[in-house]
């Protein structure tokens, strides 16, 4: 006798499913730039300007290193321009009420999930970002949106960090792979992932992806 | 934007709501008789009626005529309170017009409108309304029902929840749906129901909540002397209740968004966006008046503009059905 299997199906508040809030989000750099395009609409038909940092698979997918679903676009910070000009960076939460606003109504809009741009990953304020980080930003601008997406070199430190919590299965090992870090490369991101965590065995950890991504990358 | 997509939508509400204000004008008044050949049946909400017909008098000039003679001659039918209540759920274009009919009433002797007339400003540019005559009001005419017991009984929640309980046929409502359906308080309502019913002009059931029905083939008589009851046939006297307010003051939403977008320069997506916040601030009551509104997010994005055309097909559908 087979083991009998359960479908758990999750509905909305109206009874709708929405496959695509399970699933992933995005598929792709487009879905994600076009969800952010709306962002960037409602913000300038309100006549405000917002500019955040992200990371992750979105950022992946809108720089072209990968084309592969990611369930939600990771805002790390908001970002500002001082008096004289320099890019401060600051914590990503709480949102302004008019980007918060603007995400809820592009989930309706577009049957995302509610929190499908959500700063969870701006928990890394507490232990420190990648340094340099404000240097190894390109901006894009979507209407009253600008979204700065990191670049190689954060993105290697932070998939290492994630990959090395994760596990050599997960989907930020491959993400590293697609990035074909160099050796040296692969070092300096270790330096920094080495300051993320205390344990004892994490410097070993750290090095069994390092040896992982040497052996299978391109 | 595609501009012309919405300024269509925009323009396809505006008629449909027209289209339903002339039929229940020409109801109430031989002024508005020669504008349409349709009959209204359903019962008319004459705050509602009001409201949406201020939206449209800019673009109909016979429209402007009408509502100055009803403010003129007829002002003392309306509720004061109720059109507070209802504009409440109309853009603010309509709220802003309001002073205007309200000055009109106040400057013929009905002092109730007097708080209304307060903010008027006169509009040097909007195009006078010609001095024309209400003629005889037809508050017999079965659509005419709530004006009618107003006229009998006074203006008031008792009044407008008998006409609600009348047009539903003798089907029970709690006291939450008839504030709903009226515009008036639940407190407002308990106080006249309670009343109403020590009188025996309507009936409490023994339920909880407390619900009331209006003996409708007794009240029947009284309205039709004439009156034969027929079996599973409504008396002709007593119009059916219908969520006007619902629809008129939805029709209405859409008319305004329909401006701002154009006027404003909002994209596709934002206008479809803001269409969709028009359509979920009705959503409820537009499920009372049983119009097919489709969900917020059937279709993705901007392209919920062009599926806004089969919505607003089947209102317009479904407002004649209910004429």
């Amino acid at each position: 006798m087979t083991s009998p299997k359960v479908i758990i199906i999750f509905l909305d508040k109206e009874n709708n499913f929405h496959p695509e809030a399970i699933v992933g989000s995005f598929t792709g750099a487009e879905p994600i730039a076009e969800a952010l395009s709306a962002v960037g609409d409602l913000l300038a038909a309100d006549g405000m300007k917002v500019a955040v940092v992200v990371v992750g698979g979105a950022t992946l997918n809108l720089l072209g290193i990968v084309h592969r679903s990611t369930g939600d676009v990771d805002v790390i910070a908001q970002a500002y321009r001082t008096a004289n000009g320099d890019l401060q960076l600051a914590h990503a939460e709480p949102f302004p009420p008019a980007l918060a606003r603007a995400i809820r109504t592009v989930a309706r809009d577009f049957g995302l999930a509610e929190h499908w741009m959500n700063a969870a990953v701006g928990k890394q304020w507490t232990q420190g970002l990648p340094p340099g980080i404000e240097r190894d930003i390109s901006w894009r601008t979507y209407g009253g949106l600008d979204v700065g997406l990191v670049g190689r070199r954060t993105l290697m430190m932070l998939k290492l960090f994630a990959a090395a919590d994760r596990g050599p299965t997960s989907v930020h090992v491959q993400d590293l792979l697609e990035l074909d870090p160099t050796d040296s490369e692969l070092r300096e991101a270790a330096t920094w992932v080495q300051t993320q965590d205390a344990a004892e065995n994490f410097p070993r950890i750290i090095n069994d992806v390092i040896v992982y991504v040497q052996q299978h990358r391109r | 934007m595609s501009s012309s997509t919405v300024a269509r939508l925009g323009e396809t509400a505006h008629d449909i709501g027209l289209e339903a204000a002339w039929v229940q004008w020409a109801a109430l008044t031989p002024l508005a008789a020669s504008r349409t050949k349709i009959l209204a049946r359903s019962m008319i909400d004459p705050e509602a009626l009001v409201l949406f017909s201020l939206l449209g008098k800019d673009r109909e000039r016979r429209l402007t005529d009408v509502l100055a003679a009803w403010a003129r001659g007829a002002s003392f039918l309306l509720s004061v309170h109720r059109i507070n209540a209802l504009a409440a759920g109309y853009p603010d274009i309509v709220y802003q017009r309001i002073p205007d009919f309200a000055a009109i009433a106040a400057k013929r002797g009905d002092k109730r409108w007097k708080s209304l007339a307060g903010k008027h400003v006169a509009d040097q540019q909007a195009t006078p309304a010609r001095e024309k005559a209400l003629g005889p009001l037809r508050l017999t005419h079965p659509p005419a029902l709530m004006l009618r017991l107003r006229a009998a009984f006074g203006v008031g929640a008792k009044a407008d929840l008998l006409g609600f309980l009348l047009g539903n046929y003798g089907a029970s409502a709690d006291l939450k749906t008839i504030a709903i359906g009226t515009g008036y308080t639940t407190r407002a309502l308990r106080k006249a129901t309670e009343e109403m019913e020590l009188a025996g002009m309507i009936a409490k059931l023994d339920a909880f909540p407390a619900a009331f029905s209006a003996p409708y083939s007794a009240w029947a008589h009284v309205l039709d002397p004439y009156y034969k009851p027929e079996p599973s046939v409504p008396p002709s006297s007593i119009p059916r209740w219908y969520y006007w307010s619902a629809v008129f003051a939805f029709l209405a939403g859409v008319v305004a968004w329909s401006e701002q977008a154009r006027s404003q320069h909002w994209s596709s997506y934002v206008a479809s966006s803001r269409l969709r916040d028009v359509v979920d601030a009705h959503q409820q009551s537009l499920r009372r008046a049983q119009l097919p509104i489709a969900q917020a997010h059937t279709v993705p994005g901007h392209e919920y503009l062009e599926l806004f055309h089969e919505v607003l097909r089947r209102t317009r559908e479904s407002v004649r059905e209910h004429l």
